[in-house]
């Protein structure tokens, strides 16, 4: 920033700083974004290039900033909490419940086994939409068009399962402080079990039209190799690092609910691509559809919300901290109290916002068009970045 | 992976420690440190296998206080290493070298708190814009929490005198009988 461009081609802030770090005027600086279509929302990437390698790329954020943390700061508890649904719109289950569990935490709220199952089936209903909606949008960066609309058609099936008890169709705002807002019906758990049934064979003919795609086997295979301790020494989680062969899951890890008492496999790859990362998430939502239909089996008659829930928290001075595994990885909440009906500070911490933090080292001496297969295997979702 | 958990800190001073509940703070251990025993402990931490989850600042009546989170890959292995900075001059040592992780949640913290962390290679704004001129998450004189109010929740720690950490010493001994660990829940 201090050293002055060699070639002043003018643009902002981040072009400029950009720019100077460079002193050979053969080299291009390319900006992709903010529209660009595989960014996927608006981020924006500087990128240096020699001929068609990239020699450093630097993600500009912030187009998407709604600075949800101040917000946090001032609104109470229960006002705060449909803010969880915007920060991530394609998990928003998981951000609900990353907050109410960093605040049932601090304020000693217990959840209602009824409810902790009710929360497990929703947020896996809620990854396997997650996950369809980025191979659908994966594979048209890659140039792949028919997959979205297939994904569509099973999404629709979720959210239509999800609308029934949450209201909502994206934006969920479905926990509560002590349990969730309203209880699941028989139809709910009858067709959810139908869709199970009809979304396996719906996976294996994936595995069969695409996967096993040889063009697509050649945009991924070997593209964007990150190595275990890179991927570790950024704060990479989720499907990141378990493509880089490292079993870390938080349900696992760090477990939650009744996450211990349900079996379900951590699908983890040693090929460190892009692949790997592929194939994490398309066995992650085998591994879903099993948890939900272990989940509704062992569903337990009972409260949905605590009774003694508290209608207005209040929770007591100090401070929590809360994981839970999101789409994209470790979802992380603090929250420190002062005593007050407003939290004293929300901190948000995003995976995708870590799992990014890395695209340059990963992006350095590959292809621009790799890049972008690298940066949709990433699975970004720019408002979860941004918050 | 070598040190026990009691031996973690073994040659790196320590203003104070409280081991806490993991099932109710979602935290082993706190760890309050002075900024020159900060990037040792990051160190420390890396060393051990522990990854960054992020940096978060609070903004207190005492001054800023920068968060660092690290975790395990093992339940109930959260660290918190807690640095105090005062509002004149928030200055706070990089780790960004350390653990690369901290490049950006530095700057996101720089971005809310107006916290520098010296050292680190491009103190930019990432999420908010390079001319905002203000740094959002301060608080004003008057809705500032005392640090050690927060603190009170914490009865694994030691008392408290004046200002600025000024936590009751450590015994020499790291593995002091009074902070030793609990159990993990």
């Amino acid at each position: 920033m201090s050293q002055k461009p060699t070639v002043d081609l003018g643009g902002d802030f981040y072009a400029t700083a950009f720019q100077a770090a460079g002193d050979r005027q053969d080299r291009v600086i390319l900006n992709m974004g903010p529209q660009h279509p595989s960014t996927h929302g608006v981020l924006r990437i500087i990128i240096e290039m020699e001929g068609e390698y990239i020699l450093r790329a630097e993600p500009v954020l912030g187009y998407l900033h709604r600075m949800h943390e101040k917000m946090g700061e001032v609104k109470t508890y229960h006002q705060y909490l449909p803010n969880m649904g915007r920060v991530d719109y394609l998990h928003a289950l998981a951000w609900n419940w990353g907050y109410v569990g960093a605040v049932e935490r601090l304020a000693g709220i217990e959840v209602p086994r009824r409810a902790e199952f009710i929360r497990v089936i929703t947020c896996e209903l809620n990854r396997i939409n997650s996950h369809l909606l980025w191979w659908g949008a994966y594979l048209l960066d890659l140039g792949g068009f028919t997959p979205i609309v297939y994904a569509f058609d099973d999404r629709e099936q979720i959210m239509d399962l999800l609308q029934m008890p949450t209201g909502s169709r994206l934006t969920y705002c479905y926990y509560r402080f002590g349990g969730v807002r309203q209880d699941i019906t028989d139809k709910f758990v009858e067709d959810t079990r139908e869709f199970c049934k009809r979304f396996k064979p719906r996976l294996s003919l994936y595995k069969d039209l695409v996967t096993d795609n040889f063009i697509l086997r050649k945009r991924c295979e070997q593209i964007g190799d990150l190595p275990l301790e890179t991927a570790r020494r950024y704060g990479a989680t989720g499907p990141v690092i378990r493509g880089s062969g490292l079993a870390y899951d938080v349900r696992r890890a760090e477990p939650y609910s009744v996450y211990p008492e349900l079996e379900f496999e951590v699908p983890v790859y040693d090929a460190r691509d892009a692949m790997a990362r592929y194939l994490v998430r398309m066995d992650e939502m085998r591994e879903s559809l099993r948890i939900i239909e272990q989940a509704l089996d062992m569903l337990p008659e009972g409260d949905f919300l605590a009774p003694k829930a508290p209608k207005r928290i209040k929770a007591p001075k100090g401070d929590s901290y809360f994981a839970v595994e999101g789409a994209r990885g470790k979802i992380g909440v603090y929250v420190a109290s002062d005593g007050s009906n407003v939290p004293y500070r929300v901190k948000l911490r995003s995976p995708s916002f870590s799992n990014l933090s890395l695209f340059d080292e990963l992006a350095r001496g590959t292809l621009l068009a790799d890049a972008v297969s690298i940066l949709g295997s990433l699975d970004l979702v720019i408002p979860e970045i941004d918050r | 992976m070598t040190r026990s958990l009691e031996g973690l800190w073994e040659g790196i001073p320590v203003l104070a420690r409280a081991a806490l509940d993991p099932m109710k703070r979602g935290v082993r251990e706190a760890v309050f440190l002075d900024k020159a025993s900060l990037r040792p402990a990051a160190a420390r931490l890396a060393e051990e296998g522990y990854h960054l989850e992020d940096v978060t600042g609070l903004d207190w009546t005492e001054g800023f206080e920068v968060l660092y989170h690290f975790c395990l890959e093992a339940p109930g292995s959260r660290i918190v290493l807690r640095v105090l900075a005062s509002h004149e001059s928030p200055e706070v040592p990089s780790i960004s070298d350390i653990a690369p992780g901290a490049l950006w949640h530095e700057r996101e913290c720089f971005d809310f708190f107006g916290v520098v962390f010296s050292g680190h290679p491009g103190l930019w704004p990432i999420l908010l814009p390079d001319d905002l001129g203000m740094h959002p998450l301060v608080k004003s004189e008057n809705s500032r929490m005392s640090l050690y109010a927060c603190l009170e929740g914490y009865p694994e720690l030691p008392a408290v005198q004046g200002e600025m950490y000024g936590f009751e010493p450590i015994p020499a001994k790291a593995e002091g009988g009074a902070h030793e660990p609990k159990a993990n829940g």
